[in-house]
């Protein structure tokens, strides 16, 4: 795991060194107020200031030096530490993206359960037709359309942007939760619509491998009932590629939707890596690239566990 | 060859199998012919949506604006579209003439061919063909009087030509889907734009592909220290957050339509690789291969010639998932500013007009790209579905 | 066999707990933040409610003349677009949010200009003057100011805070350059200070007159990087202190009670970060905001709709300190623009009048025929911009020798022909319909324009690698200017901010003697020749300038638009329309 953790911030320091432009070049704009030998020197005295003109591999040895003390510095734009910043967006990053796949989960299990389990052609096709609607939908323009029409007056149903208003804080509890919950409809809503299709296709196509299986057969000739058959024993054979799946929609559950979160103007990990990117600041992007990786190949691993557990099969000491 | 007309002795192979399974499903099938018309739109468009006209009489000489003006992009893709339906004919004639048991590696070959021919010629022509520029307004010259007999393309609008006073105006009896933010016609923008958004598609999906089989075979077969080491490698392209590798290598190389392509291509290879690899691993200890293997056959024959075309089910599947995903990248990216320079017609640089600088809502900008996109991406998405139901063996009620 | 459902149902109970937490987490991120700065707070009001002197109320004689009219009370909760990185004005990683929140409100500079006439007055100095040579600057501080927790301003904390910015160690070496030219300063005693410059230059008095003084006694430090880093509260002598500040949310400022001059009647302001420019606009709509900055096309929109403007002001107004101007430069260096009549054929080929109706679709827009603020003094407003003229383009491209020898459609000289790339930055709206008219327009012309975006970043490397054919950008303004940055001929090496490489003996000399020249009526005389040299040269083609838009809920009174700009101070609300406590 180490390895990989290195590899990942090798590839992201490198390609953010890479691109062209620097952050205190960026701060310091197109200029226009200054005299060229003295920008010069300002420049070579603010990069001295960020340690930005030793040469590169030595940049990445220091970084690394004082990640390995959990220090990941300053953001060059902000001005405050790394790690506040990602404490600041990471949980609003989590929550939208825990809540959508607990919906998604929560409805496509059943939904796959459903179709795998009631052969009707029509509605089975016609069903799977507007998940596959559902699924290629732009996120953005829905996203678009329905702050639009729904957020204006004279509907304003929910709220244009952000996720609380303005005086939330001075709110008791429930108030306030009601208020966040309410301003996360819409974010939330975009972002699960799509999940369903892929999901619920893995769990009918899982639950189709398995109900023709003989050990089905066996059961329901036992008298089972097709509750039990379906539930007790298809299903639980069935779970293995979900969590597979969960184990790859990991790494967009930490990184956020940069057009989600730009549409709908909340501050989450998306627009936090975004803008670093496009303002080159580098701290940030190292930063967020490797809790990140961090965050990802825990869930990796748990992922892994999880998979083992569930399937007897599997077990640590046999490779492929 | 073993070219014979004596197909009442052939069974049906595994292609042709595929395809009735697919075509049980009419509702697919249309879908398909949606794509196909998509096609000919993206071919066709200088014919379809033109400034220009076909012809025109100036002071008694007959003169032919579209067809000079014509580029090297422009021929490219009728180079290309001429090369899919000869190939295509090719095909309906293997199933006549060609014995199953050769007509894979027959359709391989003709593949390769077709495919060098349409890359050599695209670089030939882009290398022969000047560019011209032509901004005569013949327009005004027909409505001045001093040129007659013009003929113009169904869409008379030119999607690079600005026209500042009918600037965001909703769909009307001149504009039949509006106009843009510089009083370009949106319908005529639609029409090129689906060349944008098909050819990323392609391109972008065979990258991907070519990239992911490479290294998925060599991963998948070869096991042991070489995958260890790979599949690391693997994670690692998996875990760097793809949007903002994209972003960032963008800002490096100019805005070209192929650097797009390019870049999506290098970043979406990783699901193609999992799957080759997977098939790999089950081909490996199969009989056929042991046999390659003992024989002596160079490794580039075993993994290309006798594993691959067992294993490319589910990259082809993946592929039109693929095209849709590129299409969806691609969009995305003209939206929040990093795709084609303007004023190449991108779909998703349309749909981010609608919405940006105004509390108006321009409905007639996002609503038309909007609905472009999703149509064609279910398209895609409908017939990957239905190719893979086709591929499942599970579903075939016949066997 | 129950473990396996067992297990599926941990993990749901797994998740929904996480989420629970998270949420808790965030309120609670926001509430230590709270903690973190009330305790500041609290530490200050004690020291504010103890103050070391006792607080004098000013006197009649040192108080600059009014009160403001009207009745106290209510809040003004105005948009940014964009958040500050730092409350202190002259760092570094100070941008526009900075300033529009504390300059003036926190912070106040010792002299500052009127808001009816180019002629400076003095806000904390009493008296200031510059010699007759223009080497010495006196300022003298008006007796009886002090800032918001009590303490009487003096000149330490100009000298400290003059120091600040010179320090080498401290991020504000942009700002610090403006004093550069300063020898040495003479404090002469609490009130009174002498600067002594090395050189004449008219700006002196401006820029030094213009630093916002911070008090010694909060903001001294040992290190640099302490000061660099500072979290906490600033304090100023401004008529608004600091309250709170959630990041990401809200900016909080209220009324400074114990503020030497006439306090505004606006208890309470507050600034919130919405980004998304139909968000803002929809928060303003429905009432929870009440000053935003439009966008073009939302103020011609709402501009023209009776029922908005009942319950809204459409304010334009010139902001002298902050307007500047639209160009699109032509890259010297290139073939074909080293000649004049080319660039000047790509002025007559851009219709301005139409980019200003159409796309600005803003009447009020100006188009400039040179660098400065066109209502100020330094502005020749006899000087008519030229034209939209195509045929005369046309005439002096074939004057020039560009023809189209190969019938290609494009003209070309020595076979080089006529077709180059225009960079504009990417993600600008403005930037990018312009450029496309610009791309039309020239190809009817016979002149091939390619359009090149860059993110902003590399954008910004490009233009200081002159690596370009074609730019556009804008620069900002500023109520008087220096055109030397830009039009010398010695900011052409070395990155400077001459970017097109515009050289001519005659603008540098003029250039140079107007530095020196502190009568500014001979100094605008020169300036005005200046303007023509632009005008007859076009090394830019000037698109526009334009006046600040803002709404503003019509609750306010008192909102008037002066000769330079809007004073926010001295508006009020009625007791009856009054919104919050």
């Amino acid at each position: 795991m180490i390895p990989t953790l290195l590899g990942i911030t090798i590839v992201v320091f490198a390609i953010s060194r890479m691109a062209p432009g620097d952050p205190v070049s960026l701060s310091m704009g197109p200029g226009g107020m200054m005299d060229a030998q003295r920008a010069a020197d300002v420049r070579a005295a603010r990069m001295k200031l960020y340690g930005l003109d030793k040469p590169v591999y030595v940049q990445y040895a220091i970084w690394l030096g004082r990640v390995a003390r959990l220090d990941f510095a300053d953001s060059i734009k902000h001005h405050r530490p790394v790690i506040d910043l990602i404490k600041e967006r990471l949980p609003v990053t989590l929550t939208l993206n825990l809540i959508s796949f607990v919906i998604i989960y929560a409805v496509s299990i059943p939904m796959g359960i459903l179709s795998a389990v009631g052969r009707k052609k029509f509605l089975d096709r016609a069903g799977s037709v507007m998940l596959l609607m559902l699924w290629s939908l732009p996120s953005m323009w829905v996203g678009q359309m329905l702050i639009g029409y729904l957020c204006g007056p004279p509907l304003n149903w929910f709220p244009p942007a952000g996720l609380s208003s303005n005086d939330a804080e001075q709110f008791p509890f429930f108030q306030w939760l009601a208020d966040r919950l309410w301003h996360l409809v819409l974010p939330v809503f975009c972002l699960t619509y799509a999940g369903f299709a892929y999901l619920t296709k893995q769990v009918r196509a899982g639950m189709l491998d398995n109900l023709r299986a003989d050990y089905v057969r066996t059961a329901r000739a036992k008298g089972l009932s097709n509750w039990a058959v379906i539930f007790h024993h298809a299903f639980r054979n069935s779970v293995i590629p979900i969590i597979t799946i969960l184990a790859t929609l990991l790494p967009a559950m930490f990184g956020g939707s940069v057009i989600i979160e730009r549409i709908f103007s909340v501050s989450g990990m998306g627009l936090l890596a975004f803008e670093a990117v496009t303002t080159r600041d580098y701290n940030v992007v190292m930063g967020v690239a490797t809790i990140a990786g961090v965050l990802n190949l825990f869930g990796l691993l748990m992922a892994d566990i999880a998979y083992a557990m569930v399937d007897p099969r599997i077990s640590f000491e046999s490779a492929v | 060859m073993g070219e014979n007309k004596q197909q009442k002795t052939w069974g049906t192979s595994y292609g042709e199998m595929v395809w009735k399974e697919f075509a049980k499903s009419k509702f697919t099938l249309c879908w398909l012919g949606f794509i196909i018309l998509l096609f000919l739109l993206a071919i066709f468009a200088p014919f379809l949506a033109n400034d220009k006209p076909f012809v025109i009489r100036i002071a008694g000489q007959l003169h032919w604006p579209i067809f000079k003006a014509l580029t090297a992009s422009d021929y490219s893709i009728f180079l290309a579209g001429i090369v899919a339906l000869v190939q295509f004919l090719l095909v309906l004639r293997n199933r006549r003439c060609v014995d199953p048991s050769i007509r894979a590696g027959v359709l391989w070959r003709q593949i390769t061919i077709s495919v060098f021919i349409v890359l050599v010629g695209i670089i030939l022509l882009f290398v022969f063909i000047p560019r011209r520029l032509d901004a005569t307004d013949y327009k005004s010259m027909v409505a001045s009087g001093k040129a007659t007999g013009a003929v113009f393309a169904p869409i008379p609008y030119g999607f690079g030509r600005t026209d500042l006073k009918v600037r965001e105006q909703p769909p009307n009896r001149q504009h039949w889907l509006g106009t843009d933010d510089v009083g370009s016609d949106v319908l005529c923008r639609l029409i090129h734009g689906s060349r944008i958004s098909l050819s990323v598609g392609f391109v972008a999906v065979g990258i991907s592909s070519i990239i992911g089989i490479i290294i998925g075979a060599i991963l998948g077969y070869s096991g042991g220290k070489t995958d260890f080491l790979g599949m690391r490698l693997v994670e690692i392209m998996m875990a760097v957050p793809v949007f903002f590798l994209i972003i960032t290598i963008v800002a490096f190389f100019p805005r070209s339509l192929f650097n797009i392509m390019l870049i999506i291509g290098l970043t979406t290879w990783t699901d193609d690789a999992r799957f080759v690899r997977a098939e790999f691993f089950k081909l490996r200890r199969q009989d056929f291969v042991q046999a390659a293997v003992s024989l002596g056959l160079p490794l580039r024959s075993i993994l290309f010639r006798h594993m691959l075309p067992n294993a490319i089910a589910p990259v082809l599947v993946n592929a039109t998932f693929g095209i849709a995903g590129a299409i969806f990248i691609e969009a995305a990216l003209s939206f929040l500013g990093f795709g084609v320079a303007p004023p190449t017609p991108s779909w998703g640089q349309i749909l981010s007009l609608g919405v940006s600088t105004t509390g108006r809502f321009l409905w007639w900008l996002t609503l038309f790209p909007g609905l472009a996109i999703f149509f064609t991406v279910l398209a895609y998405n409908l017939v990957g579905e239905t190719l893979r139901d086709a591929i499942d063996p599970r579903l075939r009620e016949s066997v | 066999m129950n473990g396996r459902s067992g297990l599926f149902k941990f993990f749901l109970f797994l998740f929904l707990g996480v989420i629970i937490f998270l949420q808790f987490l965030s309120m609670v991120q926001a509430d230590r933040l709270y903690d973190r700065l009330n305790t500041l707070i609290g530490r200050l009001e004690s020291h504010a409610s103890a103050p070391t002197r006792p607080v004098e109320k000013p006197t009649a004689s040192a108080t600059p003349a009014k009160e403001y009219p009207g009745d106290e009370g209510d809040w003004l909760i105005r948009n940014l677009e964009g958040e500050p990185a730092t409350l202190c004005d002259f760092l570094a990683s100070s941008t526009w949010p900075t300033r529009w929140i504390v300059l003036n409100n926190i912070f106040e500079p010792m002299v500052d200009y009127e808001m009816d006439d180019f002629k400076f007055r003095g806000v904390l100095a009493e008296k200031f003057s510059i010699s007759d040579d223009g080497l010495v600057i006196y300022f003298k501080l008006r007796d009886n100011i002090c800032f918001s927790d009590g303490h009487p301003i003096t000149t330490d904390d100009v000298i400290f805070t003059f120091k600040t910015i010179t320090d080498p160690n401290i991020d504000a070496l942009q700002y610090a350059n403006y004093f550069r030219d300063v020898d040495h300063y003479e404090k002469i005693n609490d009130k009174e200070i002498k600067f002594y410059m090395k050189r004449v230059y008219f700006l002196s008095l401006a820029y030094l007159g213009g630093i916002t003084v911070y008090p010694e006694h909060i903001y001294k430090y040992k290190n640099a990087r302490e000061f660099n880093e500072r979290r906490g509260a600033p304090i100023g002598s401004g008529p608004y202190v600091f309250e709170k500040w959630d990041v990401g949310r809200q900016l909080v400022l209220r009324r400074n009670e114990n503020y030497w001059g006439p306090k505004p009647k606006v208890k309470k302001i507050v600034f919130t970060f919405i980004t998304n420019t139909t968000a803002e606009l929809q928060a303003l709509l429905s009432g929870q905001i009440d000053y935003i900055r439009p966008v073009p096309d939302q103020y011609a929109e709402k501009s023209s709709d009776e029922k908005f403007k009942k319950d809204f002001y459409c304010l334009s107004y010139w902001d002298a300190a902050n307007t500047g101007y639209f160009w699109i430069g032509w890259n010297e260096a290139r073939p074909f623009f080293a000649d004049k009549k080319v660039r000047l054929a790509m002025t007559y080929l851009i219709d301005r009048e139409a980019i200003k109706e159409h796309i600005l679709r803003n009447p009020e827009a100006k188009i400039p025929t040179g660098n400065f603020y066109i209502y100020g003094p330094q502005n020749d407003p006899n000087i008519k911009p030229w034209p939209y003229d195509p045929e005369k383009a046309k005439r002096l491209l074939d004057e020039a020798g560009w023809i189209d020898h190969d019938g290609d459609g494009i003209r070309d000289k020595n076979g080089v022909p006529l077709r180059f790339k225009y960079m504009i930055a990417a993600d600008m709206a403005l930037h990018e319909q312009i450029a496309k008219l610009v791309k039309d327009s020239a190809a009817g012309a016979g002149i091939e324009v390619l359009l090149d975006p860059f993110e902003w970043s590399v954008f910004s490397q490009k233009v200081k690698d002159r690596d370009f054919d074609a730019v556009s950008m804008s620069w900002g303004g500023n109520i008087e200017d220096d055109p030397y940055q830009i039009w010398h001929s010695s900011q052409i090496e070395n990155r400077g901010s001459n970017y097109v490489g515009f050289r001519n003996a005659e603008a540098d000399a003029l250039i140079e003697q107007a530095r020196q020249t502190l009568d500014p009526d001979k100094r605008n005389a020169l300036y005005h020749k200046f303007h023509r040299i632009l005008h007859e040269e076009q090394p830019y083609t000037f698109i526009y300038t334009r006046p600040e838009q803002r709404f503003l809920d019509k609750r306010f009174q008192n909102v008037i638009v002066h000769k330079l700009g809007i004073n926010e101070l001295e508006w009020y609300v009625p007791a009856q329309s009054q919104k919050y406590k």
